[in-house]
């Protein structure tokens, strides 16, 4: 395999991870390295194993198999909540702290995890809140929010944590169709300071235009990784070719 | 038979409200107390499932529903060697009423959304920080109608201390039908006071509900 950034830092490695629910296989023997600045974006059928590739990322999910190495450090029971604090993670359903307004939403890990004082979590908030258009938030309540706005604010918690690397599981999934571009900006701006992400969407042409590297993942493994231009043009596969022809319409 | 209007006016107020009722209120202020430490530490460990600790407090649960109250206050009175009938009476209620108590928090916090728990576990939130700040608060907001239910109920059952001798409000009653022989008057009077507890607490806990929604969810939540 060819990569552009092959001289990049690997910061985190999956090798022959394996998962399964019961007898369901949901990761057969799946590896993956991601390198510092790069966006990998994760398509596929549902049921191909893409969520729970993510959340095995972050220790969401146990493996069964394999191993999972983040900067050259292998994930154990033991470091798993202090690699987290590295890697940040938004979800399809947002999962905001309902009974907390977006401030203390924003504030709560940086203060308790990494114990930054107050005063400056919340000045780091409002800068992020500003980046994202919605700084006149702060003291409201998720439910007085709208899911653009949620999903937003999900951002600005994740990246509160000062993450080096973020992950997206189906970010816009459960948005009204208006409110997702306001999030794909949101994700935008983070490519655009050099975030390295790895991100699950069924949005092709926001991924193509994204993207530095696309996975297709059907069946439990990788069956395509490729960077984004050979990724839509030049790979020969008859289930990719299949599954973008049923997306691209 | 009949009962002069001093007789009405010794066993409502001189008996009944003097000094039935400050015991009953301390029966219900005590056995609120225990049983909702009871309830908090035991629903957070089953909620939380716990190995072990949850099996026990599971049977416990069970128990305490399966006994009836009066079995388990007269137990109660009988191994302890200390204690007034007030302490015994105030333990047991607890014991019992900490129970059912204990069940309606662990289903609270089994309904939360798990959504919450991963969130905070992938920003590494300790455990603590997110059963204080984040979980018991959205637990109290789902349990609070069933807690306030209880809460009546542990009014009505702090009656069950008269039978080990705890002079509260059917105690006195019970007492005063020896000197009165009037069961209707007397019994009456203690019905209609334990209504009106009960009917102030449910009014009480309508606003308190109110209150913890805005509390925990801000203005404006449906």
């Amino acid at each position: 395999m060819i990569f552009m950034n092959d001289d990049k830092a690997v910061i985190l490695s999956l090798q022959h991870v394996t998962k399964a629910f019961g007898k369901n296989t949901v990761l057969d023997d799946m590896s993956l390295d991601v390198r510092e600045h790069e966006i990998v974006v994760l398509c596929g059928p549902s049921g191909g194993g893409k969520s729970t590739l993510l959340r095995t990322i972050n220790g969401l999910e146990k493996i069964n198999d394999g191993k999972i190495i983040y900067r050259g450090e292998q994930v154990t029971n033991k470091n798993i909540k202090n690699i987290r604090k590295h890697i940040g993670i938004v979800f399809q359903s947002f999962n905001l702290f309902d009974n907390l307004t977006v401030r203390d939403n924003l504030i709560i890990a940086p203060v308790k995890v990494l114990k930054k004082s107050k005063e400056e979590a919340i000045r780091q908030a409002q800068e992020f809140m500003d980046t994202f258009g919605i700084s006149d938030k702060m003291d409201a309540y998720p439910h007085q929010l709208s899911g653009g706005q949620k999903q937003r604010v999900a951002i600005v918690r994740a990246m509160m944590m000062e993450p080096d690397i973020m992950l997206f599981d189906e970010p816009t999934s459960a948005l009204d169709p208006e409110m997702i571009k306001e999030v794909l900006d949101a994700i935008r701006r983070l490519a655009q300071i050099g975030m390295t992400m790895i991100i699950v969407t069924h949005e092709i042409a926001f991924a193509k235009e994204v993207a530095s590297r696309m996975l297709f993942l059907e069946s439990a493994s990788i069956r395509v990784d490729a960077p984004t231009e050979e990724f839509f043009t030049g790979v020969q596969d008859e289930r990719l070719q299949k599954f973008l022809s049923v997306i691209l319409k | 038979m009949g009962l002069s209007l001093h007789d009405h006016f010794t066993i409502f107020f001189t008996i009944l409200i003097k000094s039935g009722l400050p015991l009953t209120l301390k029966l219900v202020l005590g056995s609120f107390l225990g049983a909702c430490a009871i309830g908090l530490a035991g629903g957070v460990i089953r909620g939380l499932k716990i190995p072990v600790l949850d099996q026990i407090l599971g049977l416990y649960a069970q128990l305490c529903r399966g006994i009836p109250d009066m079995l388990v206050l007269l137990f109660f009175y009988a191994v302890m060697v200390y204690g007034s009938t007030y302490s015994i009476s105030v333990l047991a209620i607890s014991v019992i009423q900490g129970a059912y108590m204990q069940e309606i928090i662990k289903g609270g916090i089994l309904s939360i959304d798990k959504g919450q728990w991963e969130a905070a576990r992938a920003m590494s939130l300790p455990v603590p920080v997110v059963l204080f700040r984040i979980v018991i608060p959205q637990v109290m907001l789902i349990a609070m109608p069933a807690l306030i239910g209880q809460v009546v109920l542990l009014i009505k059952g702090t009656s069950v201390a008269s039978t080990i001798g705890c002079l509260e409000l059917t105690k006195r009653g019970v007492i005063a039908m020896a000197r009165f022989s009037n069961a209707l008057v007397v019994y009456g009077y203690i019905l209609i006071i334990f209504f009106i507890l009960c009917h102030a607490l449910t009014m009480l806990g309508r606003r308190v509900e109110r209150k913890v929604t805005r509390k925990v969810m801000g203005d404006l939540y449906e």
